[in-house]
């Protein structure tokens, strides 16, 4: 470390404490990586990690302030992390250097307002650790997402996440009231604390999404529920993929509010939900939730049900619903999850409007597998996120033969999600429903965008001049 | 290296950050580097020949407390807890042991261990033994005093055990593999000289060393020989109507779920059903209980890394206190300790389980 770099860290050591800043190597090693496949790949194929420089601990929003000022100072590139679940690499430093802003120590919850039903909570807090607070009282957040016990609040914010139940529930967008944010600058703007006022356009919205970008998400305030009275669960076995869309498109345009629906693929019902609940079945399988007041989900799940029967679906009955619900975990830890093999996977989450999402999953399916065959490209699909409008499809890739030479490996990687994604936008979709862009998908926001990105470019140019704050994701320029 | 038998564990969770939440080091550092796939990931690392041991990871390893909370988050028989373990076996082969472990190491060895109390020796005709760990012996000389007396109202023969050197179950925790193996050594000849049918663990560490860490260094007790967590041994005694018990006062208690006793292939889940035979005594288990009770601070962290344990008790300590109950209990002595460091601030009654039971004899 040369003399200016030690000046630096003095200086960040005077800010958040000898015990809260770190640059040592097997420090750095565990947060060059996230859970992205490509990331992954550089450690089982035996590239050196990308490490930043440093790492620091803020525990308030005035030392973030003070980082961040400080940042600007020297012009040190700051990356913000959670949890390290990204699937984006997103939080990395990814061109080596600068500065992991790790909120981990802003975990606590600020208050909770039983009167209004809210909960203010510093954004380092682990999703799980949020609930669990709520639950002791009685509440819930109901955003149930699959790495509920690894991202944290922030992280969610930062690349508006969606939870199992976001049928009823929405996205986090939909829970959030108003957020405390370091800008880049080490300004700390407190959004207007109703969001459905009439001052002007709704900053709050501007940092949903924007991924350390524009600044660092510090507090968020919450809509908060009641837990619910009873929750249920159902399973259904239809003949084919499009029969299950289509009864799920119906109930939910006729506003029959489920909080779930989950409806796999031929090839996903086949190996996901055999191998990890255990239910062997031939053909598109669905999982649909109420939760509520019984006799009004009664009603609401009577209707759907008839929708579901008039298509085609064969009921497996509430046990198999509800061992979804209380195994859905499972396939995240070994020897379900896909992280636990030397294999290259990827997830090109998509939202699209009903009429389009067929046509997506079918191209995208038909050209993954078709242009991939020597290397055992398979593409699987669930559509877990369906809200009045349209769906996602949540296509897993894996490649079971994959090339041994790494820049083969990443230049395959990259194939793949460029036809995934093309596919995904030329028929009305989106880059990604609920893990963000990061860097790995910072190439299609023009393309997304159209002249429209100039927009997001000239906001981040008038916030961050210079620059600092995560540079080189979402599409933005590099420092 | 001995980290190369667990390739498996390795490979399977050396990207999986799911069972982060519940790990206890983490919950306190915060340091990816702490947490079960921080840690897995540099031994990945070290595994395949890119990073070496060095003061850095061998003070991440020792700052693990081994509570075993990740290792019942997988779905196979992987244990994450047992490579870090493996891994302390390394740094002390690589002369990189933290001094306070040495000092600890240094302590567990100690001869002038004080036998405080005079207990009836072995009873050559006994087929029941209780293993008692000289170190929680020379600290709580009283409360296995009263848990001994337990056994006596029940009118059982028994013989005293491990009054030596112990079973080296926390030498092999700490990394000193061969030291815990001599040891391991001589407690199965010992044991298996005495005819012994039933051995009652007072101490979890005993109890997981002699039913799978034992086995890691290729010892196996004869399948004759059953090992009993002491809280099972009480409720069979009581199920059996060995010891009963009489109470008028209501009291509202909760209870500390050993991590070795509750995590341990063959585990103790049955905490309620004792309570449930004490009249008046109402059970409230605290939000994490049974597999998933939260550490305590474990048994060597208090003495390498204080501040990490302190903050792991504290937390413990305030989920108990969450509950409302009147007493804390535990069986285990060194949660006992652990907790009654940060009790002493504060107003709820900690209890040793058998010292609470003892009072309530009839």
């Amino acid at each position: 470390m040369g003399y200016a770099e030690k000046i630096i860290y003095y200086e960040l050591e005077d800010i958040v404490g000898t015990n809260n800043i770190t640059d040592k190597e097997a420090d750095l090693d565990v947060v060059s990586l996230d859970v992205c496949g490509i990331s992954r790949s550089w450690i089982d194929t035996g590239q050196d990690t990308i490490k930043p420089d440093l790492m620091v601990f803020p525990q308030t929003t005035e030392q973030i302030s003070k980082i961040l000022k400080l940042a600007n100072v020297y012009k040190i590139p700051v990356f913000p992390r959670g949890g390290g679940a990204g699937d984006t690499l997103g939080a990395l430093s990814i061109y080596g250097g600068g500065m992991v802003l790790n909120m981990s120590k802003m975990d606590k919850v600020v208050s909770i307002d039983e009167s209004n039903l809210s909960v203010t909570a510093e954004t380092g807090m682990l999703q799980s650790d949020l609930e669990e607070a709520l639950n002791k009282k009685g509440y819930t957040l109901n955003f149930f997402p699959a790495s509920h016990y690894c991202s944290e609040l922030g992280g969610f914010i930062a690349n508006r996440g969606s939870g199992t139940l976001s049928s009823k529930y929405g996205k986090i967008d939909n829970l959030i009231l108003a957020l405390e944010v370091a800008l880049p600058d080490g300004t700390i703007f407190k959004s207007i604390p109703l969001p459905d006022h009439s001052n002007g356009p709704d900053l709050t919205r501007l940092f949903l999404g924007s991924e350390g970008t524009l600044g660092v998400v510090t507090k968020a305030t919450l809509k908060m529920f009641y837990e619910p009275e009873e929750r249920r669960f159902n399973a259904f076995l239809f003949k084919s993929l499009k029969d299950a869309i289509n009864a799920g498109r119906e109930i939910m345009i006729k506003r029959l509010g489920p909080s779930v629906i989950r409806v796999y693929d031929e090839e996903d019902t086949k190996f996901w939900v055999k191998k990890v609940w255990g239910i062997e079945k031939i053909g598109s399988y669905m999982i649909i939730g109420y939760d509520g007041y019984k006799e009004v989900i009664d009603v609401l799940e009577k209707r759907a049900i008839e929708i579901i029967k008039k298509n085609g679906g064969e009921d497996m009955g509430r046990e198999a619903g509800n061992t979804w619900w209380n195994n859905r975990f499972n396939s995240y830890y070994p020897p379900y999850s896909l992280e636990c093999f030397q294999v290259l996977s990827g997830v090109i989450d998509t939202m699209a409007t009903f009429d389009n999402i067929l046509n997506i999953f079918n191209e995208q399916k038909k050209e993954i597998e078709s242009s991939f065959k020597k290397w055992g490209v398979k593409y699987m699909a669930h559509f877990s996120h369906w809200y009045e409008y349209g769906t996602i499809i949540y296509p897993t890739f894996l490649i079971e033969n994959p090339p041994k030479d790494i820049d083969e490996l990443l230049r395959l990687n990259h194939q793949i999600w460029n036809i995934g994604v093309k596919v995904s936008l030329r028929n009305g979709g989106s880059i990604n429903e609920h893990h963000g862009i990061g860097f790995r998908l910072g190439r299609f926001m023009k393309d997304s965008y159209g002249d429209g990105f100039i927009v997001l470019k000239n906001i981040k140019k008038a916030l961050d001049p210079k620059n600092i704050m995560n540079p080189g994701k979402m599409g933005f320029e590099r420092m | 290296m001995n980290i190369d038998k667990y390739e498996k564990t390795i490979q399977e969770w050396r990207f999986i950050p799911m069972a982060n939440y519940i790990c206890p080091t983490y919950k306190v550092t915060r340091n990816e580097s702490n947490s079960p796939r921080g840690l897995t990931l540099l031994l990945h690392l070290i595994h395949t020949k890119r990073r070496d041991f060095n003061e850095v990871v061998a003070e991440r390893m020792y700052q693990c407390t081994s509570c075993s909370l990740c290792t019942i988050h997988g779905f196979d028989e992987t244990d994450p807890a047992l490579l870090f373990i493996a891994a302390r076996a390394d740094v002390v082969e690589k002369g990189l042991t933290p001094k306070p472990i040495i000092k600890y190491k240094n302590m567990l060895q100690r001869k002038d261990l004080v036998n405080p109390k005079q207990f009836k020796n072995f009873n050559k005709n006994a087929k029941l033994g209780i293993y008692i760990d000289p170190f929680n012996l020379n600290s709580w000389p009283d409360l296995i005093d009263l848990n001994l007396k337990l056994l006596d109202k029940a009118g059982l023969d028994y013989s005293i055990l491990g009054l030596g050197k112990g079973s080296g179950a926390r030498l092999f925790e700490i990394g000193f593999r061969g030291l815990a193996k001599d040891i391991a050594k001589d407690t199965i000849t010992n044991i298996k000289n005495l005819g012994l049918e039933t051995i009652i663990c007072l101490s979890p560490y005993d109890y997981k060393a002699f039913t799978e860490w034992y086995r890691e260094l290729g010892l196996v007790f004869s399948n004759k020989i059953k090992f009993v967590p002491f809280p099972a041994f009480m409720l069979d005694l009581i199920k059996k109507g060995n010891i009963s018990f009489k109470n008028n006062k209501h009291l509202k208690v909760t209870y500390h779920d050993s991590g070795n006793f509750v995590r341990a292939k063959q585990n103790f889940l049955e905490i309620d059903k004792i309570f449930n035979k004490i009249p008046n005594v109402e059970f409230i288990p605290m939000w994490r209980n049974g597999q998933k009770s939260s550490c305590d601070g474990g048994d060597f962290l208090p003495y390498v890394y204080p501040e990490i344990a302190n903050a792991i008790s504290q937390k413990k300590y305030e989920e108990a206190k969450e509950t409302n109950a009147e007493v804390l209990l535990t069986s285990c002595f060194y949660a006992y300790d652990n907790l009654t460091k940060i009790a002493s601030k504060d107003g709820l009654k900690l209890m040793d389980l058998g010292e609470f039971l003892f009072n309530f004899l009839s």
